[in-house]
């Protein structure tokens, strides 16, 4: 299939105003605050679709439609609990954390527990971790999309989004980093509705969409227990602890994760910072509307109206003809696939294919490369205040990043894109899904101590660390163990030792979320064993905190 | 724990995860209704799942989240201004 022209204008247009943004905003970034933080002057609606745009990663506009076309409809009910978890974080986090009025992601946790050497170092490590899984993943997104829809040779199209992402964050830090993240949080959310609205208009509404999903996949309505036999949608959704778990498994990310967080710290104000999250739902919201009707009719679309249907799959038992959605899939990323990414992932780009529109496909491969490369310089921007400020600097007292704060945040802005470049190149599966790893690990690791050190006077030094310690290793343990012994990492790890080799029983805990619960109450208990921080810490960083 | 923290809060949550977890539970009780039930030939959770509770229930709160604190501080600004004279 050649690509057509009004493809590629579409996506050098996108290029073009994320590289204006870059080179108009690089002198607002002559000091340092503006350089960390924007210089504290992000209005409610430009802050609110940065966040959009930095929280929801490509593992959302190429993940979400594709879990939706394994899961069927139970799947909505996550995308319900990602959106539902965006107000808890006005007031758990938002607020108090503007009213301290941090620098750094760290800087909480060493003010609150009295230490400012081992808490930057250890709380350092799981946001690091975060930072390589997610630069790596929204890279390879950047690629899947240039490739996918562009033909752009894989490794040219990391390099491409890779230097992009380097020169906004590279000449402008956060101010750049906030317009251009903003830009691309609009037109995330424009693609999406668009590209779901066209749907809709194919089928002529909601009706007719819901009959023809019924009519070639009819377990997709199934809820656990829904029909009398005993049909589910899916195996992972036998059980209601798949739709809970499903629901919790991202909730609490927007509240307590580094690289919305940040975002908090940008407002003008604390009021500013509340209004961000209204904003935040009226972007990321639209476009989950939008990826719900994608991922819906994706099956349908491809099996339908795909071009690729009716030619041949070169398969290890030689040519077939494409006859179904697994093959035209397998096709996709047999021509211009990555090692490490499912066919799955293809599907979102294949539905909006199918529709043969020139103008869509130029707004999807705008609106996925948005999403990409937004979560990218959203990680980036957390990993080289990390690096080069609370580590270099505070830590380690070099004296040139102290003196020269913004060059040694370039350094590392440097130093994590070319790591992230460098592992995005060949991705293993492995890599790609640790994001959802990190997700889980940092909010039991990270979270817990967050939330609990703003609301709960008790909450203790050793407790913070304890939960790192415990949590960081448990997590990727489980989940390492599910995902390669089990076969999914969205099974409990321990299913087999319950209950055998019968897959019937086996309990579904996607990306074994149930662990910040337990990090909760781990954190409680230990903090009520330990000693807590002085009355003046206590006074400072939590009780009058709360607005 | 959460000492401090707005009744609204609280009011807040309980709507959202009341609502969510209802309608979850209705759907266990109904095996029809995700697909078999429609309004407007559509089925409702089109309605009920796609737009209430994805986006018009978080959007409402999350407003609200913001507007109630602005009117308490505005309140407060106001007896004080009163207070002092103002």
């Amino acid at each position: 299939m050649a690509v057509n022209p009004i493809v590629i204008v579409m996506t050098i247009a996108y290029f073009a105003v994320i590289f204006t943004i870059g080179y108009v905003t690089r002198k607002a970034s002559t000091n340092p605050m503006d350089y960390y933080l924007a210089g504290r002057k992000i209005g409610p609606v430009v802050n609110g679709a940065a966040l959009a745009a930095t929280f929801l990663s490509p593992a959302s506009f190429l993940g979400l439609p594709a879990f939706i076309f394994l899961l069927g409809y139970p799947f909505w009910w996550a995308m319900v609990g990602i959106i539902g978890g965006m107000p808890l974080a006005t007031m758990l986090t938002a607020a108090p954390l503007r009213k301290y009025a941090p620098i750094s992601f760290t800087d909480y946790y060493c003010d609150r527990f009295e230490d400012q050497k081992w808490m930057r170092i250890i709380t350092g490590i799981p946001v690091l971790m975060g930072t390589w899984a997610y630069v790596v993943l929204s890279l390879v997104g950047t690629g899947l999309f240039m490739m996918a829809i562009l033909q752009v040779p894989f490794v040219w199209a990391v390099i491409i989004g890779a230097l992009a992402v380097l020169f906004y964050v590279y000449l402008g830090g956060m101010v750049a980093t906030t317009w251009s993240t903003a830009f691309q949080g609009a037109l995330m959310a424009i693609a999406s509705v668009a590209c779901a609205i066209a749907v809709l208009l194919h089928y002529g509404g909601f009706g007719n969409l819901a009959d023809a999903v019924f009519t070639s996949t009819p377990n997709f309505w199934l809820m656990p227990y829904a029909s009398a036999e005993g049909a589910v949608s899916h195996p992972l959704f036998r059980s209601w602890t798949g739709v809970i778990g499903f629901f919790f498994v991202w909730h609490f990310g927007f509240a307590t994760m580094p690289y919305s967080v940040v975002r908090f710290f940008t407002a003008m104000d604390v009021s500013s910072a509340r209004k961000s999250v209204v904003w935040t739902i009226v972007f990321g919201g639209a476009m989950y509307w939008g990826l719900i009707i994608i991922g819906t009719a994706a099956r349908h679309l491809i099996e339908t109206l795909h071009p690729l249907m009716g030619q041949i799959l070169n398969t290890a038992d030689g040519p077939v003809t494409i006859a179904n959605v697994t093959q035209v899939l397998t096709r996709i990323k047999g021509d211009f696939g990555v090692g490490g990414a499912a066919v799955t992932d293809y599907s979102m780009i294949a539905a909006i294919e199918s529709l043969g529109n020139p103008w869509l496909l130029g707004l999807l491969v705008a609106g996925g490369l948005a999403i990409a490369m937004s979560t990218a310089a959203g990680w980036v921007v957390v990993g080289n205040v990390l690096l080069g400020r609370d580590w270099l600097g505070k830590v380690f007292g070099n004296k040139w990043a102290i003196e020269n704060p913004i060059k040694s945040l370039r350094l590392m802005t440097v130093l994590i894109l070319v790591v992230g470049t460098y592992y995005s190149f060949n991705p293993l599966a492995l890599v790609l899904d640790l994001s959802g790893w990190a997700f889980v690990m940092i909010v039991a690791t990270l979270g817990v101590p967050l939330v609990l050190g703003l609301w709960w006077p008790r909450a203790t030094r050793a407790a913070t660390y304890a939960n790192i310690i415990v949590f960081f290793p448990l997590v990727l343990y489980s989940w390492l163990y599910a995902r390669s012994v089990l076969g999914s990492p969205h099974w409990f790890f321990l299913s087999r030792v319950m209950y055998g080799d019968d897959r019937s029983k086996w309990i579904s805990t996607p990306h074994q979320w149930y662990w910040v619960f337990v990090a909760f109450a781990f954190f409680i208990v230990v903090s009520l064993l330990t000693k807590p921080a002085s009355a003046e810490t206590i006074k400072q960083y939590c009780d009058d905190l709360h607005v | 724990m959460f000492k401090g923290m707005k009744s609204y809060f609280w009011w807040g949550m309980g709507i959202f995860y009341g609502l969510v977890f209802l309608l979850m539970i209705l759907e266990m009780k109904i095996p029809a209704m995700t697909y078999g039930v429609k309004i407007g030939g559509a089925p409702i959770s089109f309605l009920y799942t796609h737009v209430v509770a994805l986006y018009l229930l978080p959007l409402g709160i999350a407003y609200l989240f913001y507007w109630l604190p602005e009117q308490a501080d505005k309140k407060t600004k106001g007896q004080e201004a009163k207070k002092h004279g103002g």
